[in-house]
């Protein structure tokens, strides 16, 4: 079977800096995968490998190494339409959201659609729209008129995921998404995340486990720019990583 | 010999960063043109001309009202100025050639561009880099939204509309402006106005004019996203692109109009 993303050797250097070292990682479809580690050890640079380093500018200095597949296309390969032809394919939930600031929720969540389906109906588009939200419980904050700055971070987190879902996307990347909120809107978050119906591949970073434990298929560490393969959910509450340790201890309490 | 060393290295640099920084805004506006002609057949077309709309509202329309004053106000001094001087030389028919030369020639279009530059230039520059700052840049290209399709030729195209509509408005109001001298000191009849402008106006003066205007309008909205898309991921950047943005914008506006007049007027 051939895999949804697959790392092969990947290295990614900025400024002279190594973020990411020799990196072997692969998902296939409808897997998930969750990438642990501390805030800057790498984990948001490894999602952006993924969607071929979206944002990144020439005074970066970006040296990459390795091989990048997604959906059977090598990232690093693509024309620049290519490319965008593969990110809309995936969607991104990002932790600080990543809304653009002068559109409202409605505009912020349709954008993909509005922006790629010119030719769909606007009907259509009120169609996902309410669907989307109906998946994510949030059809309240979907008749807001607000901008994302009236926004908490729960509700930004909630548009960004109905923005990644709207699409329907065959691979969904999440930075971060519980990053700062209460237990129980991680855990709210974490739920809406594996929710979608359609079989979806899933590839998450994050500085906290415990949301994601019965939930995910795999679990690695970041580290220093590396990867450590930690196992499954049950191979995982084995590990004697301090940092594992030092996770899983620390529950939900944060 | 060390200080002249440091100097020469010195200027060195500076030259070296100038030519680096000349060439990634030739590349910039490349791709700024090809994106410009795939504009009405690509897909995003719908969104991305929303934004010229908005663009066409921010830069356009929302001028019109202080823009009318200054013309108004220019044209008024302009021909305060001169008619006295006409009149000592008992030439005031040249009151048109005064008027369609300093303004619809000169004073149009670059006063026009002065408005955009202030008001529209420094705010794309601004927004573009606060985009850029605050990852919503990152955020549009991770959704496979092309940036220069969707952020950067609706505020050129934006831009240009606006400087057209803009100088035609700006030249209307101007001589109106000089209208109201004219009556007042020489009790001048509307018609005997307009006939002394129409003598004096050649249809190359309103292509240049208007070419100019369209000319400024994109390498002001050009240069602007050129440099608000420079920054990188800190605040303090913001002002300092957007200073880039406006300076290098009134210069090549005030080069290329004498550029300009001295082909068709002079040589």
């Amino acid at each position: 079977m051939s895999a949804a993303i697959s790392l092969r050797n990947v290295s990614l250097q900025m400024h002279d800096t190594i973020h990411l070292h020799r990196i072997d990682l692969e998902l296939g479809f409808g897997e998930t995968v969750v990438v642990a580690g501390d805030v800057g050890s790498g984990k948001s640079l490894l999602l952006r490998m993924v969607l071929g380093l979206p944002g990144i500018q020439r005074e970066d200095e970006v040296q990459l190494g390795g091989e990048v597949v997604v959906d059977g296309e090598s990232v690093f390969g693509l024309s620049p339409g290519e490319l965008r032809d593969l990110r809309r394919r995936i969607g991104l939930v990002k932790s600080d959201g990543g809304l653009i600031e002068n559109m409202d929720v409605r505009q912020n969540i349709t954008l993909p659609l509005t922006y790629h389906a010119s030719k769909m109906g606007a009907e259509f588009i009120s169609e996902r729209y309410a669907a989307v939200l109906a998946a994510l419980d949030c059809t309240v904050l979907g008749e807001s008129k607000q901008r994302p700055v009236a926004l908490n971070r729960v509700q930004q987190v909630y548009v960004a995921l109905a923005r990644a879902l709207i699409v329907e996307p065959v691979i969904l990347l999440a930075d971060d998404p519980t990053r700062g909120l209460g237990a129980q809107a991680a855990e709210e978050i974490a739920r809406h995340l594996f929710s979608s119906e359609v079989q979806l591949t899933r590839l998450i970073a994050t500085t906290r486990l415990t949301p994601y434990l019965e939930r995910a298929d795999r679990f690695f560490l970041l580290e220093e720019g590396e990867v450590v393969p930690l196992g499954d959910t049950s191979e995982l509450m084995k590990c004697d990583h301090p940092w594992i340790r030092a996770e899983l201890s620390r529950g939900n309490w944060d | 010999m060390v200080l002249l060393l440091n100097l020469v290295q010195g200027i060195g640099k500076i030259v070296w960063g100038n030519a680096v920084n000349a060439w990634r805004l030739f590349e910039f506006s490349i791709a700024v043109v090809q994106a410009f002609f795939q504009f009405f057949r690509r897909q995003g077309f719908i969104a991305s001309f929303r934004v010229t709309t908005q663009q066409v509202f921010f830069t356009g329309l929302e001028a019109m009202p202080g823009l009318g004053l200054l013309s108004l106000l220019l044209g008024f001094v302009v021909i305060a100025q001169s008619l006295p001087q006409l009149q000592g030389m008992g030439v005031h028919a040249l009151i048109g050639r005064i008027l369609v030369i300093s303004i619809v020639r000169e004073l149009g279009p670059i006063i026009t561009a002065m408005v955009v530059i202030t008001r529209s230039g420094s705010a794309i520059a601004t927004e573009l880099a606060t985009n850029r700052v605050t990852g919503q840049i990152e955020a549009l290209e991770s959704l496979g939204i092309d940036i220069f399709h969707f952020l950067v030729v609706p505020r050129v195209l934006g831009c240009m509309i606006s400087m057209f509509c803009m100088i035609i408005f700006f030249d209307v109001i101007a001589l109106i402006g000089g209208f109201l001298v004219a009556s007042t000191e020489l009790t001048m009849p509307f018609g005997l106005y307009l006939q002394y402008i129409f003598d004096s106006l050649s249809p190359l003066d309103l292509y240049i004019s208007i070419c100019k205007g369209l000319l400024f309008g994109g390498v002001v909205a050009l240069f602007s996203s050129y440099h608000g898309l420079r920054a990188r991921r800190a605040v303090y950047e913001i002002p300092m692109v957007a200073r880039s943005g406006v300076i290098q914008a009134m210069f090549f506006v005030f080069v290329s109009s004498a550029i300009i007049s001295a082909l068709f007027y002079w040589i």
